[in-house]
């Protein structure tokens, strides 16, 4: 690939409400190359990036487009100059085919008639062009995660985009999933497109990016190519600080008695036959993949759906967690995979999120104690190190660490035993996961019993006590503290090894 | 994919037969059978039969019962409650099978109702109480094209010349009578204020016509306040009450119903002014005739709605079996007031 | 400093927008700002205003109900009917019972909404009819009148030369504040509103939540009804056709927000008001009632579009 340049920003400044969020950064993105952006949440990624989509405006800078000085005041305008953003949250109609979805707004058309045979065709042949064999006449609905941002890639594709832009692409599908967008991704580079991929998992920037750009509360920190950095140096970068310890080390794991314990839990069509005991002050793992039954199985547990059969122990008696309120009762917690659906309330402020569980507790005669509220919410902020502006604050408004930190402040209010944590450090920067897992350590360390779920392979490994895969809904192995690595969780979760 | 377009033509091959009958039976049959016109020409000849092409059997049967169907703008208050009794009770005393179906105040409800019911036959003779003047023609028009003799009832509309009769009260004399009465109680000098119903409503618009008329003729009355309370009490009562704080002076309130007229009595007594304040009101319903016997209001407008039902049912009556009718059948209305009131409602 | 006065402003832009209308009304008719004009106004906003914070209640858990004002006219005609001067019930009867069928018709939206899973607008736009046609059966579209001293003097008479109405509303704007801002139960209102997944998943009954908001505007809707059947001293079937809109717009123009989760009583009763302003004083001027809906759909309009733009800007 040659070194012509595809895009290039220089000196942007933005200012949200007199607030500057970008201190003049420059960005340039070569012909063929993916751009890893990286940078704590709040770092100015996202500004950065919808600055040059044209969904805001800059206040001061330029940008050049093959070396020509461009204006870009809408999103419609970008996709006309070649550019194209795939979000987290994912743009598709499901109740639409992916061909339908992929022409949306530009049918292929006679008359007023939509061709649709033709559509279907042109459809198949952008798939197949990025090495994807999917039926073009499917609905969107049935599609993994994974899938459907490669049809949103397809589409982008074939609108001719030659810039993509990827927001955290990896942050909800499974690493096999994680593979094969990587493979896509390297073989458009090989057709000369380019790429701007942000995330906050290092070892894949590792393994996709040819470059790096990392910033720092609004300003450039660090540009280079990817030889030049190890995962240290771009964490150092990224918060300013050495992280020493990013997985805190665990003391005292003396094995002690049963807090909970499942027998053949099961739910039609999510997960079958689970059975496994928890310890208290241990963190029990889950793994597998995205689908694998985790997620839905802890809801249960928690009484948000119903279970088909299995039976549930706390502390020795048998148990019937049907509501959410009887799982509270028997002081358990849950954390949620969805923050943004089911963990908050993002139209209410930090202080009612985080006193959500608890209110009842701390009112007199249904009244609510405004002081003691006051005092218990500034509590926990400052315990948990929430980054808000007023207690008053709309969590909506938050970074993604700190909203995850009022979830679990809400949570720790009511003094769980058992904390169920699904998913905590998904879309978090590496400063705030930091942060998390020792409080997550702490947590074990008082005696509080742990369940974990993620899909982070390291994260598994440097956490947890013990580690249950899953896959397909279905038990598939036990890993002890010792033995595990990433290969065994790869190969129990895929389903290539069998359980012992 | 071949599936869903075979499906599709289903559909719109059932579409388009429904709109194909539909249009069929508004269209007088044309596209019958030829023997079918023939039948139909007869019975429009003969006029006194019934003239819907039905089986010969019913024809018999109809003969002894007639069936009228009575399609009323609604029935949501006093006065209309009162007319669907009086018209009932004339029906039955006539042996008449007589249907009530209210389009609750809602113009295309009434024309599908009206529709419906000439497509499903067995109609000799149609009550039409228009919710709108202008609104129902077509549901008219599909009345006339079936040979339906049809009676406007209460409420005239503007294609009255398509249907046999109208009987209703002289809506045009009761405004002039009680405009007539208020201007000369004044002496033709004085300030009034009037609350009318929900304009463009054929009622109120006749009646409007009648103020107009008499304020014409008395140049020194003065109109200071005009608005519409669209006949309820309580938009009335708040009407009347920011009127009154402006302090402006008025002799009489003049409304076009007893429900607004209460609601004007309400804010005229709550000012302490009861009995300065002259209020007219129309319909004479119980509360209003209360109202004007313990001198709160000073007149409304009565007609015997047991008559007007029962000059509906005779006159349909009589056109459903051939017989010449007037084009118009008009109640008289009388003015209520002190002096007659217990006359006309004894206690 | 500046910018902090700036928000202010823009936050309470519709109490702004009412005192410019007072001002306006007061410079175009010099009856405006008496005593008695503005007693009327008070008076003639009571009933949407009582109407109104049960409205707001309800939209605060993210619903609707269309029913209220189908409601007032069931529990008008309930109230008249058992207030007949001759009927020789004592004054607590035809009062408790026109309270309980507003909370009886809340509640039957209320487990529509919950347990059902009705959508409100359905399930409260059907029992708006279903309690209309009710009305209508029972009196037989005839008005039910000559109600006993007591009853009409609810709303009619005046206490230390204030109107009673005014005391209602003053009661159910309290009560209902206190319950939205002090009470765990008007938190849950909030969370509901906000996040109904996330309300469950803490421990929040949201179906009792739901249960209880639709009874509270069932509740708000009886009394208006009742005090309703007292200001036109008689029982009407047709009473009430519409005030459902003017609640809604009421709660809207006050700022509260049609998806849930935000909003409170204090924008309500200015919204309320701004509507009574608007109506007496084109009444003052004799312009017609036509311009008055002109008006108001304007000023929701206006009212919307600041709201956005502020949330848009923050």
């Amino acid at each position: 690939m040659g070194n012509k340049e595809i895009v290039r920003m220089e000196n942007i400044k933005k200012s949200y409400s007199n607030i500057e969020v970008l201190h003049g950064v420059s960005l340039t993105v070569k012909e063929g190359e993916v751009h890893a952006l990286l940078g704590e949440n709040g770092a100015g990624k996202s500004t950065l990036v919808k600055v040059l989509m044209g969904e805001e405006k800059l206040d001061e800078g330029e940008v050049f487009w093959e070396g020509r000085a461009i204006k870009i005041s809408n999103p419609g305008e970008a996709q006309r100059t070649g550019l194209s953003m795939i979000h987290q949250e994912l743009n598709l109609i499901p109740d639409m085919t992916i061909a339908e979805n992929m022409f949306a707004g530009r049918e292929m058309k006679k008359g007023c008639i939509v061709r649709k045979q033709q559509q279907n065709r042109a459809a198949g042949e952008a798939l197949k062009r990025i090495g994807l064999e999917l039926e073009p006449k499917h609905k969107v609905r049935w599609l993994k995660t994974a899938q459907m941002q490669m049809v949103e890639i397809a589409k982008a594709v074939s609108f001719g985009a030659r810039l993509i832009i990827m927001d955290e692409p990896t942050s909800s599908i499974s690493q096999g999933e994680s593979e094969k967008l990587f493979a896509v991704i390297k073989r458009l580079k090989a057709k000369g497109i380019s790429f701007i991929y942000i995330s906050h998992r290092l070892e894949e920037i590792f393994y996709i990016a040819d470059r790096i750009t990392i910033l720092r509360d609004g300003t450039m920190v660090g540009e280079g190519d990817t030889e030049f950095f190890d995962k240290d140096s771009l964490i150092k970068l990224m918060v300013g600080r050495e992280l020493k310890d990013y997985y805190p080390v665990r003391e005292n794991r003396s094995e002690k008695r049963v807090v909970l314990s499942a027998k053949g839990l099961s739910r039609k069509r999510e997960f079958q036959d689970i059975h496994f005991e928890l310890r208290q002050g241990e963190i029990l793992g889950f793994g597998g993949l995205v689908g694998a039954g985790r997620t839905e199985m802890v809801m249960a547990l928690f009484g948000l759906t119903r279970l088909d059969g299995g039976e549930v122990e706390l502390f020795g008696n048998s148990v019937h967690l049907k509501t959410s309120r009887s799982a509270i009762a028997h002081k358990l917690a849950l954390i949620p995979e969805d923050r943004k659906n089911v963990g908050l309330n993002l139209q209410g402020n930090v202080t009612d999120n985080i006193m959500a569980v608890t209110e009842k507790k701390y009112s007199r005669f249904g009244c609510i104690n405004y002081k003691k509220r006051k005092i218990m919410a500034s509590e926990m902020i400052d315990k948990l190190s929430i980054k808000t502006g007023s207690l008053n604050q709309l969590t909506g408004k938050l970074s993604g660490g700190n909203q995850q930190k009022v979830v679990l402040a809400k949570w720790l209010l009511n003094e769980p035993d058992i904390l169920i944590l699904d998913e905590p450090t998904r879309g978090i920067d590496v400063g705030s996961k930091a942060e998390i897992y020792k409080l997550i350590n702490d947590m074990a360390q008082q005696g509080k019993s742990i369940i974990f779920i993620s899909s982070e392979m390291p994260e598994l490994i440097g956490m947890c006590d013990r580690v249950i895969v899953l896959c397909e809904g279905r038990m598939a192995g036990t890993l002890e503290k010792e033995e595990i690595t990433q290969e065994k969780i790869m190969a129990l979760a895929s389903g290539t090894e069998v359980s012992r | 994919m071949k599936k869903r377009v075979r499906s599709l033509l289903v559909i719109t091959v059932m579409l388009a037969g429904c709109l194909g009958l539909s249009a069929c039976s508004g269209d007088t049959k044309t596209a019958e059978a030829p023997t079918t016109e023939a039948v139909e020409e007869t019975t429009v000849a003969e006029e006194a039969a019934p003239e819907e092409g039905e089986a010969s059997e019913k024809e018999t049967d109809t003969e002894e019962t007639l069936n009228f169907v009575y399609f009323i703008s609604h029935m949501e208050n006093e006065f209309q409650s009162q007319l669907v009794a009086a018209v009932t009770e004339s029906a039955e005393e006539k042996g008449i099978n007589l249907t009530v179906i209210s389009a609750d105040k809602d113009p295309a409800k009434q024309v599908s109702q009206i529709e419906n019911a000439v497509a499903a036959g067995n109609i000799d003779g149609a009550l039409l109480q228009a919710t709108s003047a202008d609104g129902v023609t077509a549901g008219v028009q599909a009345l006339k094209e079936a040979g339906v003799p049809t009676i406007t009832l209460h409420e005239a509309i503007t294609a009255q010349e398509e249907v046999t009769s109208y009987v209703g009260p002289d809506l045009p004399t009761i405004g002039l009578i009680v405009m007539e009465h208020v201007c000369e109680e004044l002496n033709g000098k004085g300030d009034i204020a009037i609350l009318v119903g929900v304009m463009g409503n054929s009622v109120q618009v006749s009646i409007a016509e009648s103020y107009d008329k008499i304020l014409a003729e008395y140049p020194d009355i003065n109109v200071v306040f005009r608005d519409t309370a669209n006949w309820e009490t309580d938009e009335a009562l708040a009407k009347v009450e920011n009127w009154l704080s402006t302090g402006k002076h008025i002799d009489t309130i003049v409304c076009m119903n007893d429900s607004m007229a209460i609601g004007a009595m309400q804010a005229v007594n709550s000012a302490g002014e009861t009995g300065n304040i002259k209020i007219y009101g129309s319909d004479a319903v119980e509360q209003a005739v209360a109202a004007v016997k313990n001198k709160e209001m000073t007149g409304t407008v009565y007609f015997d709605v047991t008559e007007e039902g029962k000059a509906a049912i005779d006159t349909l009556y009589d056109a459903a079996n051939g017989v010449e009718v007037e084009k118009e059948v008009l109640m008289p209305p009388a003015l209520v007031i002190e002096d007659n009131i217990n006359e006309l409602f004894p206690d | 400093m500046k910018y902090k006065v700036m928000a202010g402003l823009k936050k309470t832009s519709i109490f702004w927008a009412l005192l410019l209308l007072v001002i306006i009304m007061s410079i175009l008719s010099p009856s405006f700002l008496t005593g008695r004009n503005l007693a009327n106004v008070v008076k003639q906003i009571s009933i949407n205003g009582i109407l109104a914070v049960g409205m707001t209640v309800v939209i605060i858990t993210g619903g609707i109900d269309l029913s209220v004002g189908s409601i007032v006219s069931l529990s008008s005609i309930v109230a008249a009917m058992f207030a007949v001067a001759n009927s020789g019930y004592p004054l607590f009867v035809p009062v408790i019972l026109a309270l309980s069928t507003g909370v009886l018709v809340g509640l039957f939206n209320g487990a529509g909404v919950a347990y059902a899973k009705f959508p409100p607008f359905i399930i409260t736009l059907s029992s708006m009819t279903i309690v209309r046609g009710i009305s209508l059966l029972v009196t037989n579209g005839i008005p039910i009148f000559g109600l006993s001293d007591g009853l009409i003097n609810l709303a009619n008479g005046t206490s230390l030369g204030i109107p009673n109405l005014i005391y209602y509303l003053i009661a159910v704007f309290a009560a209902g504040s206190f319950l939205l801002n002090f009470t765990v139960f008007g938190r849950h209102l909030y969370a509901v509103g906000g996040n109904e997944i996330s309300a469950n998943s803490s421990g929040i009954h949201v179906n009792f939540v739901k249960l209880a908001a639709y009874s509270i505007s069932g509740f708000c809707a009886g009394l208006a009804g009742l005090l309703a059947a007292s200001r036109i001293t008689s029982g009407n079937p047709t009473t009430g056709e519409g005030y459902e809109m003017n609640a809604i717009a009421a709660a809207v123009i006050g700022g509260v927000s049609m998806s849930g989760g935000k909003g409170g009583l204090i924008g309500t009763i200015i919204g309320a008001l701004l509507i009574g302003v608007v109506q007496n004083g084109l009444d003052i001027l004799g312009i017609s009632a036509y311009y008055q809906k002109v008006i108001q759909g304007l000023i929701i309009m206006v009212a919307v579009f600041i709201d956005i733009r502020n949330s848009k800007n923050s």
